[in-house]
């Protein structure tokens, strides 16, 4: 059954369906809304957003106009308001550095010390993407962690597509400019270099 | 006016998304080709670009499949709470209390066990009994028959609605197996008033 299948008989009364329509998106939104919450730190709060998220866009499913937008775009749209309004209520405006434990792996075949070096970078980006601005930061999780298009950030974040372009650059350059700015640093040039010819 | 230098430096982002027109890709190559300071550049940019989609795609949440069970529970939970009358009837007899649930039980089960008593005494009484039936048709009483049994000179009084009385039902035992019926009905009863409770029950 198709999404708009589903919520043709939701709205005609066959509301158990809804939890089957739940089921295909509550991975991706959690994962959305979690990584939204991170800068804040306020991951724990990802699955009571989540659960009102689902229960807002049950709400208004009567309003869903699927010509405007996919069930999903406008999901998503329903969890970035979520989320910024709990962040609002929370005042939750102090960033610090991440200290998530999580590192993606490095090569089989790297080194101790290139490992702390790989470390490094992953926390400095980490760091670097939860100071961004919101609306670059959302714009950079739905390119880069979601996989959407330009079209549909622009539908999420209410903006045009060349909008979007220029937040996802502006939200890189930043990012480059942070680890530019970390590199530049003396002692981590000379040991970079080590490294590197190591 | 800008140098050619920072035009193509504003399309890294476009050229890294695969966003670029092919015209504009052959020439921000091009340009990249031709200018060390911008492949530099576009280097360092490349390697931070890769490293954010990196830590994106590891970063995708190990969600197990209970915090996803729950979360769908406390949304189905909260809109049935809001709108009860959507709740499946299924559902809606847990909602029952367990002293209302143990009552309703025990009377059903003491109905159950009336109307399995009455079915055993019957078919122990029709095993032990003669062969007559229990109830069946008795002969019809006919005006025109009515020489051979009924001595000369009598004079019967033949019903006037018809010619001969139809069916004359004959009951025996006297008293039929009423418990039999009413713990049927009693069974049925209490299962129609679960069911009308859990539909009206908040």
């Amino acid at each position: 059954m198709t999404d708009s299948q589903l919520i043709r008989e939701i709205k005609d009364g066959n509301v158990d369906l809804y939890s089957t329509l739940m089921s295909r998106y509550q991975k991706k939104i959690l994962s959305f809304i979690y990584q939204m919450l991170r800068s804040a730190k306020l991951e724990l709060m990802a699955e009571d957003l989540c659960s009102e998220t689902f229960y807002k866009a049950y709400r208004s499913l009567h309003s869903f106009r699927e010509v405007d937008a996919s069930f999903s775009t406008w999901l998503y749209t329903i969890a970035r308001n979520t989320v910024l309004s709990e962040l609002r209520k929370n005042k939750a405006t102090h960033l610090s550095l991440d200290d998530s434990t999580y590192i993606p792996a490095a090569p089989a075949e790297a080194a101790p010390e290139q490992t702390l070096l790989r470390s490094e970078k992953v926390s400095l980006v980490r760091a670097a993407i939860n100071n961004l601005p919101e609306k670059q930061r959302s714009a950079l999780i739905l390119r880069e962690y979601d996989g959407m298009d330009y079209q549909e950030i622009a539908n999420i974040l209410g903006q045009t597509v060349s909008a979007v372009k220029s937040l996802l650059f502006r939200a890189r350059a930043s990012v480059k400019t942070q680890m530019e700015s970390y590199y530049n640093e003396p002692a981590i040039i000379q040991e970079y270099e080590e490294l590197k010819y190591r | 006016m800008r140098s050619d230098c920072d035009l193509q430096q504003e399309k890294f982002s476009d050229y890294w998304d695969e966003a670029l027109p092919s015209h504009e890709r052959i020439k921000f190559e091009l340009h990249l080709a031709s200018c060390p300071a911008c492949k530099e550049e576009y280097r360092f940019w490349e390697e931070s670009a890769a490293l954010i989609r990196e830590i994106g795609q590891s970063d995708a949440l190990d969600i197990d499949t209970a915090t996803v069970e729950e979360i769908n529970r406390n949304v189905m939970n909260r809109i049935y709470a809001e709108q009860d009358w959507f709740l499946p009837a299924s559902r809606r007899l847990y909602a029952f209390g367990s002293g209302f649930r143990r009552r309703m039980g025990s009377l059903i089960a003491a109905l159950l066990a009336i109307f399995f008593c009455g079915l055993v005494y019957a078919i122990y009484e029709k095993t032990h009994s003669p062969d007559t039936p229990y109830t069946g048709v008795m002969d019809t009483a006919s005006a025109f028959n009515s020489g051979d049994s009924v001595p000369s000179g009598m004079i019967v009084d033949v019903p006037v609605a018809s010619l001969s009385d139809p069916i004359v039902l004959r009951v025996d035992p006297a008293v039929p197996e009423y418990w039999i019926a009413f713990a049927l009905l009693g069974v049925l009863m209490s299962l129609l008033t679960m069911n009308w409770f859990a539909r009206v029950r908040a």
